[in-house]
């Protein structure tokens, strides 16, 4: 059986699966602290003789590209953004804990922060940060949170844990969080190293020149395949209409 | 079928939720006492295709699709907007943090920022769409002015006489989560479970921000930021669009050429 066929509509199918990278990179776009998926594709070798030697491609997209966004700023006080390896931990409904860079945070009336999503601004073991349950708080840059109460003014009242990660063992998690399964590379900064920018949202890092460059690269890729088949097709008819004549 | 279609349809029905909201904000420019408001995003599931592998031979990277984008939710930017000067008695604006609390005839209270009040039949201090201010403020009939003050308090001249009377205290509400209040249009909220029970307390202590007698709040959406948001959607919806085009283009080309 002449294999041609099979790698062709291999490829093809690789490129369909890029193809909804790039779209999901695309349509992120707009997502506070959004990291864009990264694409590598590798051939997986069949091994024959120097002429039936075949290679297959493998399409993946695994650890996200971790290049910071760019900051609006939106002077809402709660809305934070941190910058390089500085990350704060946030803890998912199913008990996992994940990291997000930049954060849209409400107080809860159960005494926490949650992000846009609903979920508690915790520390890496997913206890949340707490916060006073009435008086105004204040954030500072270093992660401290103040309390001001009306009689006895400001008092430190809790620290929002920020964290650096080994982006080598990184993979995207739930709904756009960052995991790490290796809690070794997990460490806490100390108050001096941390700088949490309040008042700012990061935007997604996605690159959409880039990105619109890539897609219609796929494209042309994915339409060569198609014409790869159709000689196929023509070479395939001819020989049937020769042997058969 | 192909998921980038799929991926594409989900960024262009976000997007488009975000230009509804900026469109509601110019509109709502010159409206007293509006907050602006803002849609937040937030990713879909991840699907994971294949798992990456640690078996010699194998691809260290997996291969995680996305599935796009959705609205997670709205957030209302509570900032006091800037004053705007009437000289009208009953035009009052609080300075700060604070909601004005309003009941409707049949006793259901709402929260209110916008200080545009007025008279009804009884002589009832009302807001535009006839909600008596606090528990009702009866301003009698032969009275020739209403003073409002710093701290709420409601005073009346009669005629013939040189002293204010006073007739009651405007008191003010807090919450400790005000962006969880169900907006009920026309400028009234309403307590959610995410925003937590009403808080009372006089206007000028602990933290409540003072009442301003003949100022009105003008709407707190910034023009500016609006339109660089604008364009930044439309951007965002062609090149959305573009991923739905170019997919749709590779998807007409199989056809052709395998069918």
């Amino acid at each position: 059986m002449d294999p041609t066929i099979f790698l062709v509509m291999s490829a093809a199918k690789q490129q369909m699966d890029l193809q909804q990278v790039h779209a999901d990179n695309m349509a992120n776009i707009n997502v506070v602290g959004f990291k864009a998926s990264r694409t590598s594709t590798q051939p997986l070798y069949i091994k024959g003789d120097k002429v039936s030697e075949k290679a297959y491609a493998e399409v993946s997209s695994h650890s996200p590209s971790m290049k910071d966004g760019v900051l609006n700023y939106t002077g809402r006080s709660l809305d934070i953004a941190l910058r390089g390896n500085s990350w704060v931990a946030v803890s998912t409904p199913n008990g996992e804990v994940g990291f997000a860079h930049s954060a849209s945070l409400t107080r809860n009336i159960g005494g926490y922060l949650t992000t846009e999503m609903g979920y508690p601004l915790s520390n890496f073991d997913g206890e949340a940060v707490s916060i006073p349950p009435q008086n105004e708080i204040m954030l500072t840059e270093t992660g401290e949170i103040f309390e001001r109460d009306p009689n006895l003014g400001l008092s430190l009242y809790s620290e929002i844990p920020v964290y650096q990660l080994d982006y080598d063992k990184v993979r995207r998690g739930e709904r756009g969080l960052i995991t790490i399964d290796d809690a070794a590379g997990v460490v806490r900064l100390e108050a001096s190293g941390v700088r949490i920018i309040t008042g700012a949202l990061e935007k997604a890092n996605v690159n959409s020149p880039g990105v619109l460059a890539d897609m219609m690269l796929t494209e042309q890729n994915y339409n060569a395949n198609m014409n790869s088949f159709k000689t196929y097709k023509e070479i395939s008819s001819l020989e049937t209409q020769t042997l058969l004549r | 079928m192909n998921g980038a279609l799929y991926v594409g349809k989900t960024g262009m029905d976000a997007i488009s939720q975000q230009m509804n909201e900026i469109a509601n904000n110019i509109s709502n420019s010159q409206t007293t006492g509006f907050k602006a408001s803002r849609v937040s995003f937030a990713t879909l599931m991840t699907q994971n295709v294949r798992d990456a592998s640690t078996v010699d031979g194998g691809t260290p990277t997996g291969l995680q699709l996305g599935t796009g984008v959705k609205v997670s939710g709205t957030q209302k930017d509570f900032s006091v907007g800037s004053p705007v000067s009437t000289e009208r008695e009953l035009d009052v604006m609080v300075n700060g943090d604070g909601f004005i609390p309003i009941t409707k005839s049949n006793g259901e209270i709402f929260y209110t920022r916008s200080g545009n009040f007025t008279l009804d039949e009884n002589g009832m201090i009302v807001t535009q769409n006839n909600f008596a201010v606090g528990s009702g403020f009866i301003v009698p009939e032969d009275a020739t002015s209403v003073k409002i003050d710093a701290s709420g308090d409601v005073g009346v001249l009669l005629a013939g006489e040189n002293e204010f009377q006073n007739i009651g205290q405007i008191e003010l509400v807090r919450f400790i989560n005000p962006e969880g209040l169900r907006s009920m249009g026309d400028n009234m909220y309403q307590p959610t479970e995410s925003s937590g029970d009403a808080m009372f307390g006089i206007a000028g202590e602990f933290g409540f921000g003072e009442f301003m007698q003949g100022y009105v709040e003008g709407s707190n959406v910034n023009m500016g930021e609006q339109l660089v948001q604008m364009i930044e959607t439309q951007n965002s919806y062609e090149m959305v669009s573009k991923v739905i085009s170019k997919t749709g283009e590779m998807m007409s080309n199989a056809t052709q050429q395998i069918g």
